[in-house]
């Protein structure tokens, strides 16, 4: 009994240290961002999300001139908002139904005028499987 | 001699009474644009070949609209069937639509006569035109600045009488902004307007609207493009009322509101006074107006540009060179989506896609994006406010009058700045 509650304390004492170790990753992460609100590393990332790709030297730039609009944007938290609601549409949005019913809609052949490459009346990509 | 002195009233008796042609009408326009356009670049594609043909065709029966016959200018965002429409980017070069806007149609119905494609900053990003794909347009009025932008080719074809009317979007200012530098009439009309065929920036700001020489030029054109749209569920379901009806009705009693952030730090003189002139007339013609305030209009631009960017960031995703547009090929499918879109968009665009999905990403979302919505309701609740007591809200467009080419271009947060009296 007395080894299962030192392992179960030794556990206890694990975890809570290692939530120790990541409060003070934050903050010396924020230190860092107190500097530049966005790290390249961050930048990079994302680029990734956005699918677009930068040089070195872009990235650089993004780096500075994001910083900046962010650190701009920091104004915001002047005012508090704990209890307003979002805006997300300015005017009264209603849901949309109607018959389930078949009509007309794009031809094939004009869904296709635009692709770059195609086949078979279909989009053609790059094999996604290998 | 140029036609489009003219009002559209005034055009259109001339040409009800066969005093002159549809035909010499739009070879009008287009010798009009070929010999101003070498220098303004208003337009980015002509559509002469159709035009004169269906100027041919309207010339065989009579006007039965009031903008029967008359050229128009469209920006480049809207989409035409068959024409191509770039949204001033290289990404969307070859892009030729298969189907018209809803607003195309409606000036279809009318028997307009378009004449081509509006220059643009590119996906309406930008406020000077200078973030063109194609070519910076320039002011008429003086060629060395700006006309404004996103819809600059709009109001500099309009000012230049190379079109009587043109089309333009808006989403931060990019109507009212160059109508302002170019010195023509630009209208704003978020829900009243559908928005079926214009290229999606930030779907919950995006409109489109008139750019004209008079009001009521300005307020004809509304009436053939205004109303509700099963095929955007978010135009107002709201009767269309008859636009010119009261337009000579005088502004006796007018309760005017003049929030004096609009004419606070950072607001010309020269533009400040002219607005003092404009309401000393309208109390003389029987107006009152009082200053109010907008306490929360500092956060304006902060908020707009996460939200805008945000609802960008998403709606952009769809260039992805596989469906439409420019195509640069990868080693796999993501190196292609990459390749094609880091190709094709310009410095802008990536710069707001970014911000965009920087504002959205994990971690971010509340304090960035959440946030700016949430202050979008206070901004939003102090012209509820004022709008209680008052019948309008008056105010100068821009801080500015068009500053020259080139002026801007090194800091993008500088530039954003001068978007504050239309953001709000």
């Amino acid at each position: 009994m007395l080894a299962l509650v030192c392992v179960w304390y030794t556990l206890r004492m694990f975890s809570e240290n290692l939530a120790l170790c990541q409060v003070f990753l934050m903050i010396s992460q924020r230190g860092g961002e107190e500097m530049s609100k966005i790290s390249k590393e961050q930048v990079q990332h994302v680029a990734d999300l956005a699918r677009l790709t930068f040089n070195e030297d872009e990235i650089e730039d993004f780096t500075k001139q994001m910083s900046k609009i962010i650190e701009y944007a920091e104004v915001l938290n002047e005012l508090d908002t704990e209890n307003v609601e979002p805006t997300t549409h300015v005017m009264d949005v209603r849901n949309v139904l109607r018959a389930d019913e078949v009509k007309p809609s794009l031809d094939r052949e004009d869904a296709l005028k635009n692709a770059p490459k195609q086949k078979d009346g279909q989009f053609e990509v790059p094999s996604v499987l290998e | 001699m140029s036609f489009f002195d003219e009002t559209l009233s005034s055009l259109h008796t001339k040409i009800k009474n066969k005093e002159v042609t549809v035909t010499e009408l739009t070879k009008a326009s287009f010798d009009q644009i070929k010999a101003t356009d070498d220098k303004i670049h208003a337009f980015l594609t002509l559509d002469e070949e159709r035009a004169m043909a269906k100027a041919a065709e309207l010339d065989k029966q009579d006007a039965d609209h009031l903008l029967y016959g008359i050229p128009a200018g469209i920006k480049d965002n809207i989409v035409t069937k068959g024409l191509r429409t770039t949204c001033a980017s290289q990404l969307l070069d070859n892009f030729e639509p298969v189907h018209d806007a809803t607003v195309m149609n409606r000036l279809n119905d009318a028997n307009i006569v378009s004449v081509g494609k509006l220059n643009m900053d590119e996906f309406a990003m930008g406020s000077s035109n200078e973030n063109s794909g194609y070519v910076t347009a320039r002011n008429p009025w003086n060629t060395d600045h700006v006309p404004g932008g996103s819809s600059g080719g709009s109001a500099a074809a309009v000012a230049a009488g190379q079109v009587p009317f043109a089309l333009g979007s808006d989403t931060g200012g990019s109507i009212r902004q160059p109508a302002s530098f170019c010195g023509v009439v630009g209208l704003a009309t978020y829900g009243r307007v559908s928005r079926f065929g214009l290229v999606a920036f930030a779907s919950s700001l995006d409109q489109i609207g008139p750019i004209t020489r008079t009001v009521e030029d300005n307020a004809y054109v509304l009436q053939q493009i205004a109303g509700h749209d099963p095929l955007d569920s978010t135009s107002a379901h709201m009767d269309v009322a008859d636009y010119t009806k009261g337009i000579d009705g005088g502004v006796e009693g007018l309760r005017i509101a003049v929030p004096k952030e609009y004419l606070g730090e950072g607001v010309d003189e020269g533009v400040k006074a002219r607005i003092q002139e404009a309401l000393q007339k309208l109390e003389e013609l029987g107006a009152s107006w009082e200053e109010v305030s907008l306490p929360n209009s500092k956060y304006a631009v902060a908020a707009y540009y996460l939200l805008a960017s945000s609802e960008a960031s998403a709606n952009l995703a769809r260039f992805d060179g596989v469906r439409y547009g420019v195509r640069k090929e990868g080693t796999d499918l993501l190196d292609l989506y990459k390749k094609s879109r880091s190709e094709g968009f310009g410095d802008e665009v990536k710069r707001r896609i970014m911000l965009g999905t920087f504002a959205l990403s994990s971690g971010y979302y509340d304090a960035y994006y959440k946030k700016a919505q949430k202050v979008r309701t206070l901004i939003r609740e102090d012209y509820e406010q004022i709008l209680h007591s008052y019948d309008v809200i008056l105010g100068p467009t821009v801080p500015t009058t068009a500053f020259k080419v080139g002026e801007n271009t090194d800091d993008p947060l500088t530039m954003y700045l001068k978007d504050l009296l239309t953001i709000l």
